[in-house]
């Protein structure tokens, strides 16, 4: 019950932070009227309400520590310098409010009270920063101030009404492709940047090509040079724009596809229709498009998402086969996460895995809940784990994996029954120090012959051996 | 990366900071560096799913690591490999001019009258693999007895004659210094798999006989970005200097420390943009980690007796060939892509029944051993094991010959290298020499081969991995090398 109160009022943080913030601006507002004359400040107010604001900034820090608690302050790892600044500049806000009110009580004191007043309201700033940057994200309040690195111009028709634009800004070229030509590419292939000596931002330049030839070729898309590259995997190095940059989306390539497949007009032609509306291929995708949408010109891919949360608890997830996007994911290194972590961690990144390494891991029932949706798993390492044989049987359905390590693994000889029977792919399994009888091995060497069986590679002796050297007997002393 | 992208990341980066120090007031470096921590977080978050820093595989590799043993001063191929029975009975003759073919003879040798041959003192025995057998000397019973896992290249070649330029030919493709190793090759292209050691990892091992000295530049990352280099683990004291914080500085305060210097990288990477800061940010990092992941590296008491016995009786001796085999296992186990062992004293060039019998006695055990552990553990079917020289020895003998004793000198035409795991076929013999073991009658591999081959096994096309420097892109096979797939499993 009172861990619910204390809970309630921890979340209660984000409204009653606004109080002192409230009551010093107005203190402060109060204190440039009176040093300008405007009004009279009896000291009895200024005392209250320095109080009001003491009072409100120790509410806003109780309730901030309470809320610290919550399981959702106390497991990320990338905040939490963020996170220790804005709680330890809040309680320092505390306490010089705490003084301001204290300094107040005797003539002496006084004197501190201005600069006390301004340490507050200049403490105040940053503390709130902070805690919007957690609520917000980073870089909220300055995003517009700083448009990217090299902002790339904005297309003529995003501002203007197609309707009012003069007779040469009409049509296909001018409205749809020129803008998605200036967002994606003309920052490296321009006027004043010719990179690979093609640019592309007039008619005449982009019929000119560049060191590679043309750039397009009318009414042929799959032999025009910019949508092949487009269309290029994201992890070749002809990919462009380059992958570090901004994406078109797929209605943009698909926008450029059909107006090179018309013939790739530069003047007049009718607007070719867009899946969204007419502005979305001028502004960049929000996040990378999802998997799904990119059809077959690309696999889908793994949630970058996913693999920035697993790659921040130091478990190591590698594109092992970029031709399907799928992954390596190695626990090696990050042994000490739970269960139930890893579960959560391995769960939007299940499809794509191809090769999973527990090794030594503290894999449990929530992660052998997971594994049985891996389609695409071809190995997996349990060496060093706590499974059971229950945990062998749930996965016997992987019907995908080829090699299976239980090295180390404590098992029974139910385990072997499930060797047996299950994982219909599985053409070789590493047993050494698995505890499995010595009839539960020939059980299963018996079911699956051509299933290899690993356990430890005994030296072999010598076939044969040459005779003694005669030199030796026959030399001279 | 192209360089380009690489200065498009760094002023995102900067961008990025620059925001971060406006908003709270510059005296607040502290957030800036939380900012940095979270970079690479950052970073991946762009479209691009794979870590900024490395290009990564081109296809799906067949292996994901490498246990690289380098025997400096290169091995007798003659007296552990290469059977040649036909020498008993030319014991002591001239070597005939038309095998040696006017090749060029080192400084040891070119004062020398005549060239006697000298046929292994060694018996040899015929062990099963997955062809009709292959026959190995008595000096490595526990590695022979694992014929049926390693393939044996008779048909090695290079170019270099001496140690130096040799084993910088084999460690980085060039005999010149300067290039990267292929460790710091293989880090550039696939990236760390562990977050707590580095990518590429050296230990040494002292050896028994002649012994060259051996430069930190062959695990160097030439031109490549400095976190790519190796990292030498120590054989006695601390494996890492200055591991341990100094007596009165906690763990706390050495975060600090690191804190307060990389906000004023930071600063000067902002102003420069200059990779290299990058690197040294990272590498601070790394140290911090390691100085709690190398502790735990070394302490084997987590390993059962069965496994240290079958190490031999060296493996509790710090820097000996045992224990950086048990290492390199534990390495293997914990993410690092490439780990590179050194076993020095092969260079026989007098002596040389001796010194073999200790340099190999001391290698045997171990090496078979590691190749025997990964493989139970199932490790060894995505590590790459290898074994080889910078070249091997002649037939004749340097110095004098007698029935119990004599020399051989460098013989860079061809030699034996084995290999095993990682997608290499297993079990066969590769490659012919004639009856002298002095030139190569079939399928001759050369080191840009080997290099092309096992790029190719871990994923990467070796014309593909390039680093432009001072205006010229680089491989490690240069303009050379094909991958040789009668190598491939």
């Amino acid at each position: 019950m009172l861990d619910t109160l204390l809970q309630v009022t921890g979340r209660a943080h984000p409204m009653l932070l606004h109080l002192p913030i409230g009551m010093l601006a107005a203190l402060v507002c109060l204190e440039i009227l009176a040093l300008a004359r405007l009004i009279e400040l009896q000291t009895r107010i200024r005392a209250v309400l320095a109080c009001l604001v003491f009072l409100s900034a120790a509410a806003s820090v109780a309730s901030g520590l309470l809320l610290e608690r919550e399981p959702a302050y106390t497991g990320g790892t990338g905040w939490t310098d963020t996170l220790s600044l804005h709680k330890w500049l809040g309680i320092g806000f505390g306490i010089i409010t705490l003084l301001s009110v204290m300094s107040l009580a005797t003539a002496r004191t006084r004197k501190a009270y201005p600069l006390l007043l301004m340490l507050s309201a200049a403490a105040m700033f940053p503390v709130g920063h902070l805690g919007a940057t957690m609520t917000h994200g980073e870089g909220f309040l300055t995003e517009p101030l700083f448009p990217g690195p090299l902002a790339p111009l904005r297309g003529s028709s995003s501002s203007g009404d197609p309707a009012v634009l003069p007779a040469s800004s009409r049509g296909i070229y001018p409205e749809q492709i020129a803008p998605i030509l200036a967002r994606y590419c003309v920052s490296c292939h321009g006027d004043s940047k010719m990179q690979g000596k093609l640019a592309l931002h007039t008619p005449e330049a982009i019929l000119a090509g560049g060191a590679t030839g043309s750039a397009i070729e009318p009414g042929d898309p799959d032999n025009s040079e910019i949508l092949v590259r487009m269309l290029l995997p994201l992890t070749s190095r002809d990919h462009m724009p380059p992958k570090v940059r901004p994406q078109p989306d797929q209605a943009t390539i698909d926008l450029f596809k059909r107006w090179i497949a018309a013939g790739a007009p530069f003047e007049g032609g009718e607007l070719l229709p867009t899946g969204d509306a007419p502005s979305a291929t001028l502004e960049p995708p929000a996040e990378p498009p999802p998997p799904p949408d990119l059809g077959s010109s690309a696999s889908p891919a793994p949630s970058s998402d996913a693999l920035v949360a697993i790659r921040a608890r130091h478990v190591h997830a590698e594109i092992i086969d970029p031709e399907k996007n799928l992954l390596w994911i190695s626990f090696d290194g990050a042994a000490a996460i739970p269960d139930a972590e890893m579960a959560a961690l391995l769960s939007p990144l299940a499809p794509f895995i191809l090769d999973l390494s527990l090794a030594g891991s503290r894999a449990g029932p929530s992660t052998f809940a997971q594994l049985p949706m891996m389609h695409s798993l071809r190995r997996l390492s349990l060496a060093r784990t706590p499974t059971t044989s229950r945990d062998i049987s749930s996965i016997s359905t992987l019907s995908s994996l080829q090699e299976l390590i239980l090295s180390s693994v404590p098992l029974d000889d139910a385990a072997a029954q499930s060797l047996a029977t299950g994982f219909t792919g599985l053409s070789r399994v590493f047993l050494w120090r698995s505890g499995l009888s010595d009839g539960a091995f020939t059980a299963l060497r018996e079911a699956r012959p051509s299933l290899m069986i690993s356990c430890d590679t005994l030296p072999a002796d010598a076939l044969e051996t040459e005779p003694p050297p005669k030199v030796a007997t026959d030399s001279p002393p | 990366m192209h360089p380009v992208e690489e200065h498009y990341l760094d002023l995102t980066r900067r961008r990025f900071f620059g925001t971060c120090a406006q908003s709270v007031s510059g005296a607040m470096g502290t957030l800036a560096l939380a900012s940095l921590l979270r970079a690479d977080a950052s970073l991946a978050t762009a479209p691009s799913p794979q870590p900024s820093s490395s290009p990564g595989v081109h296809f799906r590799p067949r292996a994901k690591r490498v246990i690289y043993m380098h025997m400096e001063g290169a091995p007798s191929q003659i007296d552990l490999f290469d059977y040649k029975p036909g020498l008993r009975s030319r014991f002591n003759q001239d070597l005939p001019d038309s095998i040696r073919q006017g090749q060029r003879l080192t400084g040891m040798t070119s004062g020398q009258t005549r060239f006697p041959v000298a046929p292994s003192i060694f018996r040899f025995s015929k062990y099963a693999n997955n062809q009709d057998g292959i026959w190995l000397s008595e000096l490595m019973p526990h590695t022979a007895a694992l014929s049926r896992e390693l393939c044996f290249i008779h048909s090695m070649h290079t170019e270099a004659i001496n140690h130096e330029p040799g084993i910088t030919f084999f460690q980085t493709g060039h005999q010149q210094p300067g290039r990267p190793s292929f460790g710091s090759w293989v880090s550039y292209g696939l990236g760390s798999a562990s977050a707590n050691l580095p990518t590429f990892v050296v230990l040494i091992s002292q050896g028994f006989g002649n012994m060259q000295a051996l430069s930190a530049r062959f695990w160097g990352c030439g031109f490549l970005p400095s976190e790519h280099q190796g990292c030498k683990l120590r054989g006695s004291g601390d494996p890492v200097l200055f591991l341990r914080d100094p007596a009165g500085v906690e763990r706390p305060d050495r975060r600090r420390m690191l804190d307060l210097v990389s906000a004023l990288n930071t600063r000067e990477m902002e102003r420069s943009l200059d990779p290299e800061i990058r690197a040294r940010i990272a590498q601070h990092e790394m140290a911090y980690r390691m100085q709690t992941s190398v502790p735990e590296l070394m302490d084997l008491s987590g390993e059962d007796p069965e496994t240290l016995a079958m190490y031999g009786p060296e493996v509790s001796k710090p820097g000996s060939f045992a224990s950086n085999c048990l290492l390199a296992r534990r390495l293997a186990e914990r993410g690092v892509r490439f780990i590179q062992l050194y076993m020095r004293g092969w260079d026989a060039h007098n002596n040389l029944p001796g010194e073999i019998r200790l340099q190999s006695a001391a290698v045997d055990q171990p090496q078979a051993a590691l190749v025997r552990d990964l493989k139970r553990r199932g490790l060894l079917d995505d590590t790459i094991v290898i074994w080889a020289g910078e070249f091997g020895r002649t037939v004749y003998s340097q110095g004098e010959l007698s029935e119990t004793n004599y020399g051989r000198d460098h013989h860079p035409r061809c030699f034996t290298i084995w290999m095993a795991g990682g997608g290499i076929k297993p079990g066969v013999s590769i490659g012919k020499t004639d009856d002298y073991s002095y030139n190569i009658l079939e399928n001759p591999v050369d080191v840009h081969d080997l290099h092309a081959t096992l790029l190719h096994l871990l994923g990467m096309n070796h014309e593909r991995l390039d680093f432009r420097h001072e205006g010229r892109d680089f491989r490690l096979t240069d303009v050379f090398g094909k991958v040789r797939p009668e190598l491939l499993a």
